[in-house]
């Protein structure tokens, strides 16, 4: 049994400790919003949070990731998650919608450690496949979410990324 | 003779291991009367720099982006070195690699997993050119030739070499000749050809 | 050329055809009066089934318990926007706002049908209009409808369901204000609707729900439709539903599913296009592996979990046997295609289009060989399927593009009958015609039958995924053209070599459908029946069949023939040294007033526009830009596009696209915007980088590393503008991806006077040419060697170093 701390509450998962997160979250959790896509760490349909930090879940070990800050779609929270969800739904962008959950994730790691970067800086950092080709539509979300965060920002006072 | 090798990985690993095994023997029964201590240096430095340029090693001895696989193509997904050599933005080496290999996923991993530090790049160096570079001692802080004979005898990326995972071929020499070898070269007096 | 003889006259149909549609014609008229009827007892007959404190309103409307409106959606919701689109319609049509009505997959034991993807794939052309063509298509559309399959492809979802789903809220609407006016003693005129509520002039009210005991007893009248005009909705758009839950990670596809004592099936298929299992042994034996299955050309562990059935697959001892396994590779293929091509007396072979004599067209010749390799569709969720089977009965969810195909395939493989299935249909991670086979339903079937009463969901690794698909089909074609005085064609030859993909699609489906007797319309799609006006010119496909298992993929014949012809143009363009953009007019003048062409042109002329306002901007790599543009008619819509290229050294960068689109009537543009710039983006994708190979009859590739993709970093900008030329509505889904292969390559050929012409354009193999820059990276020498794509300048300046916060130390929570 290794216990897990995901999405701030402690989970026993029977998952081999030399198996993907992903399958241990997917199987033994079914928790379905982290998806399987390559299996590879091609194509970041799997990402979650480590410590705050993307990372692509069908490649970190159930013993690499114990111990550690696991934050999954379901459980993202604060105000950069939210800015982002309500960019991602004002510029409509899934289709198809799979590889959704894992640019979201991406795109919340990257505004977490950093707001203050440009549209064009954050999107430079994220590599996931997006085979419905929303690609502009998420150019359009990234730009609308950095707005709404540098209001969010002037509005009230920063008490530290989250 | 390094032409014959660079040829062809697989004869290569063959003519390797049967140079070793023939060094060792010559070694091990007293070699004939024109060998010298550094002439064995030498021999011995002709085999370690095949080492150093094994995919295994090469891949990650690299400017920006590392390498993958035995056909050496551009890391995928896309990754580049970063401020810390640990990589960038959410391709941070640890986002994806374990202290171990994982063999579902295929990815490779050992404890600190990243890209050599820039200042170990040989690839497109000669035989001389590489040997000079390696024992730069300002390159270990002056703990040379420690600090290198422990990199190579006990650094996990390095160990991970010679159990890279499915799909990866291994050094084709065993990790103890291997060190034998440098341990050779260094009490030979670091031998380099003058090219 | 061909001893097979062919109408020599306009009609545009080749002859063995037109006999074909003489006879279903003459039967046709017999049977379909006996089919109109049946028609009626089905279709237009049925209620959608209504539970307790439920009423339902023909085949596509329920007030739901909860007040709520739902619309039955015979189509799978893959991405396109179908389930959003029958919302729209239902919300604008019952006067609703849109967040009262509900999309549902519609119950997989109805009449429903999908009688337009069939029509589509007819060798008539569809500008010709005649008494008896129009005849023949009215009784297949009864045949088929009565047969009531239904299917989603074809870029046919809006156009199949969107006059019965207006019309049935017209009746409902109607019944509804019967219902009130009794209610309420007053006349339906002078009632008041609004908010979903019905009110009468004394201020009495009621909600459709609250009305629909009443109205459960009224009989429905045909209402007359009104011409789909803008509304509150319709040519506007609105929020799709299912947005929210595929951004927050809670929408459900068939990957997803997860029933209580699930378990899960890792499946491998014979290495070897066509070898059967011949020894599968399991060699681990825990309790959690569950069993070793066999099939007709795989093996299966079933285990407790999907990553344990792995790690069994792997151990396992299994063997393939050969014996009629394929031995070719791709250069085979080509070798075939290019002996078909030269072969006079070829057999297989249909003319699909003959017009005026090609033979005496004289002048100056401009010839060109073209090629395009397999393709695989890689749609983001890979195959998969859950399957509950019992004595009685089986349960399948799993996203695809049929349910009548599932409902009919898996009853053959295990032995029930159709009724006795179920169909669940989450959402789609992808379709792109790959689940329209449905061999993945099939085999978590045959799986799930050796343990019945468990459900066993069948996954499908990446490299599974991409080894057994049903192909684009690879494809090589002459094209020759005779140019005038004037310097406009006044003969084409086109002919292509080419597995018929439509037949052996059938083949699949239906054990018994006879081959090779229609010829593949889908096959020449994107070059027969051109709106260009070329007085003499022949097109025919030469069928090539290796046994490579090919399928539809996203816009069919058209990705194949619309990058051969519109390379084509671009080439004789050059030949007659005329511009490209003025060329295609002159071609287009050429064709007179026929309403494909003045489309066409209408499109075109958009091209010029931008072409003007927006001109080619200078490189920003150090490479050489160029423009190409490239038009095609799909799916009864017209696409226009342009893209600006830059290419340095062996790499293309596709900076930007512009495309304009005209879909007839166009009910949601922005969805319609999303979808053009999604299927240009899939088109580039293939056009860039994408090639299946085989070697000794497998498949090379396997992931995304050996199968490359589009990535948002060479994602081009596309701007997508919509033409409203009030035509009837035409497909959306697919009419972006034919054009940008030609477009790219014809802007090489600006840029470069390199003129490609084989697929894909890459001039040399690459992934992705842009490498992500990261805004933090120091390394000067990095940004040295890049050189090119992507550098942010400001990346260097010391000023903005403090912009980038170093990641957070590895251990902080």
């Amino acid at each position: 049994m290794t216990t897990l701390n995901i999405n701030g509450q402690k989970c026993d998962v029977s998952a081999d400790p030399d198996s993907p997160l992903l399958w241990a979250l997917r199987d033994d959790l079914a928790m379905t919003g982290t998806k399987f896509g390559c299996g590879r760490a091609f194509c970041g349909a799997c990402t979650v949070h480590i410590d705050g930090e993307a990372a692509r879940s069908c490649s970190i070990l159930v013993r690499t990731a114990a111990g550690k800050c696991i934050t999954t779609i379901e459980g993202l929270s604060g105000d950069v998650p939210a800015a982002v969800k309500a960019a991602w739904i004002e510029a409509q962008v899934p289709q198809c919608g799979y590889c959704q959950p894992g640019f979201v994730m991406a795109v919340t790691s990257v505004l977490m450690k950093n707001r203050d970067q440009t549209a064009g800086e954050v999107l430079s950092q994220i590599t996931n496949i997006c085979r419905c080709g929303t690609y502009d539509a998420i150019r359009a979300a990234v730009g609308i979410a950095l707005k709404d965060l540098a209001r969010r920002a002037q509005a009230t006072p920063r008490e530290g990324s989250q | 003779m390094t032409g014959i090798l660079r040829s062809g990985r697989l004869s290569a690993s063959r003519v390797f291991a049967i140079l070793v095994a023939i060094q060792s023997l010559l070694i091990a029964f007293g070699c004939p009367a024109e060998s010298t201590a550094e002439s064995e240096s030498l021999a011995a430095w002709g085999q370690i720099v095949q080492v150093l340029r094994h995919p295994r090693c090469l891949n990650c001895h690299q400017l920006e982006q590392p390498l993958q696989g035995d056909s050496r193509r551009v890391h995928i997904p896309p990754v580049v070195r970063g401020p810390d050599n640990l990589g960038a933005g959410t391709m941070r080496c640890y986002n994806c690699h374990n202290d171990r290999n994982n063999e579902m996923a295929r990815v490779p991993g050992a404890p600190n997993w990243s890209l050599a530090p820039a200042s170990m790049l040989w690839e497109g160096k000669s035989d001389a050119e590489l040997c000079e570079l390696i024992k730069t001692p300002a390159l270990y802080h002056d703990r040379f030739p420690d600090a290198l004979l422990q990199h190579l005898a006990e650094d996990h990326v390095v160990l991970w070499a010679w159990h890279p995972g499915a799909g990866r071929a291994p050094i084709p020499v065993s990790h103890d000749d291997f060190v034998g070898l440098v341990k050779i070269w260094v009490a030979g007096g670091l031998a380099c050809l003058n090219s | 050329m061909t001893s097979e003889t062919t109408s020599s006259r306009g009609s545009g149909i080749a002859r063995r055809t037109f006999l074909v549609a003489a006879g279903l014609i003459g039967g046709g008229l017999f049977v379909g009066a006996g089919v109109t009827a049946a028609r009626l007892a089905t279709i237009d007959r049925y209620r959608l089934p209504a539970g307790e404190g439920e009423t339902s309103f023909g085949a596509w409307l329920k007030i739901a318990r909860d007040g709520r409106i739902e619309v039955a959606v015979p189509h799978q919701e893959m991405g396109q926007g179908i389930y959003a689109l029958a919302a729209l319609l239902a919300a604008e049509g019952l006067r609703l706002p849109i967040e009262a009505v509900r999309p549902v997959q519609a119950p997989t034991n109805a009449p429903f049908a999908n009688p337009t993807m069939l029509l589509d794939g007819l060798p008539f052309d569809e500008h010709v209009h005649g008494p008896l063509k129009d005849v023949a298509i009215w009784t297949l559309d009864e045949l088929l409808r009565a047969f009531g399959l239904s299917a989603t492809g074809g870029s046919t979802s809006t156009r199949n369901i969107a006059e019965p789903v207006r019309a049935c809220c017209a009746t409902m609407m109607d019944i509804l204000t019967r219902a009130a006016a009794e209610r309420f003693g007053v006349e339906t005129d002078r009632l008041k609707i609004s908010a979903g509520r019905i009110s009468a002039p004394n201020g009495e009210t009621a909600s459709y729900a609250e009305l629909a005991p009443e109205a459960a007893k009224l009989s429905p009248r045909a209402i007359p439709l009104s011409r789909l005009t803008a509304g509150t909705y319709v040519g506007k758009g609105a929020a799709r539903a299912d947005v929210p839950p595929k951004t927050e990670g809670g929408a459900p596809y068939g990957i997803d599913v997860r029933d209580k004592g699930q378990l899960y099936a890792a499946i491998r298929h014979s290495p070897r296009i066509g070898g059967t299992p011949a020894k599968a042994e399991l060699r681990q034996q825990t309790p959690d592996i569950r069993g070793i299955v066999t099939g007709n050309d795989y093996v299966a562990v079933v285990a407790t979990s999907y990553y344990k059935a792995v790690g069994a697959l792997e151990q396992a001892d299994i063997s393939w046997n050969d014996d009629y396994a394929l031995n070719i590779s791709t250069k085979d293929v080509f070798a075939a295609y290019r002996a078909a091509l030269d072969d006079a007396g070829y057999k297989s072979h249909f003319v699909l289009e003959h017009q005026g004599d090609v033979v005496a067209s004289r002048g100056r010749i401009v010839k060109a060989t073209y090629q395009a390799p397999y393709l695989a569709h890689v749609t983001m969720e890979p195959m998969n399927a859950t399957a509950l089977v019992t004595d009685k009965g089986a349960t399948i969810w799993a996203g695809h593009q049929s349910s009548d195909l599932v409902k009919y395939r898996v009853a053959h493989a295990i032995g029930l009958s159709c009724d006795a299935i179920r169909v669940v249909t989450p959402f789609l991670g992808g379709g792109f015609g790959r689940r329209a086979d449905v061999d993945y339903a099939v085999k978590a079937a045959e799986i799930a039958y050796h343990f019945k009463g468990t459900p066993v969901q069948t996954i499908w690794s990446r490299a599974e995924d991409i080894r057994n698909d049903y192909y684009r089909p690879a494809a090589m074609a002459d094209v020759s053209g005779t140019l005038d005085d004037t310097g406009l064609p006044s003969g084409l030859r086109y002919r292509i070599a080419v597995p018929p993909v439509t037949d052996r699609f059938f083949g699949r489906v239906f054990a018994y459908a006879p081959q090779g007797w229609l010829p593949d319309r889908s096959t020449v799609d994107g070059a027969v029946f051109s709106f260009y006006g070329i007085k003499n010119r022949i097109i025919e496909n030469l069928e090539v069949d290796l046994g490579i298992p090919v399928g539809f993929w996203r816009s069919v014949g058209h990705s194949l023939n619309n990058f051969f012809f519109e390379t084509f143009v671009d080439e004789l363009a050059s030949a007659a040294a005329v511009e490209p953009i003025e060329y295609r007019a002159r071609l287009l003048g050429a064709a007179g007033e026929g309403q494909a062409s003045t489309r066409a042109a209408n499109v075109l002329a958009k091209l010029a526009k931008r072409n003007l306002e927006q001109p080619l901007a200078g490189p920003e790599f150090g490479g050489k830009t160029g423009r190409g543009v490239a038009l095609s008619e799909c799916f009864h819509s017209f696409v226009g596009q342009m893209a600006d290229v830059e290419v340095a050294g062996e790499r293309i960068r596709v900076k930007q696209v512009f495309a304009v689109v005209d879909c007839g009537f166009c009910i949601d543009p922005p969805n319609v915007v999303a979808q053009v710039r999604s299927a240009i983006n899939y088109g580039l994708s293939a056009a860039l980088y994408e090639r299946i190979d085989i070697e000794n009859g497998k498949i090379v590739q396997e992931n995304f590393d050996t199968y490359p993709v589009l990535t948002l970093a060479d994602a081009p900008e596309i701007v997508v503008e919509i033409a409203n030329s009030g035509a009837d509505i035409g497909g959306v889904g697919e009419i972006g991806t034919p054009g940008i292969a030609p477009a790219v390559g014809n802007a090489v050929f600006a840029a470069t006077g390199r003129r490609l012409r084989s697929l894909p354009l890459g001039l040399k193999t690459t992934i992705a040419p842009g490498s992500p820059v990261y805004a933090c990276s120091s390394s000067r020498a990095w940004r040295r060697s890049l050189g090119r794509a992507n550098l942010s300048r400001k990346c260097a300046a010391e000023k903005d170093r403090g912009a980038c916060v170093p990641p957070a130390p590895r251990g902080s929570g």
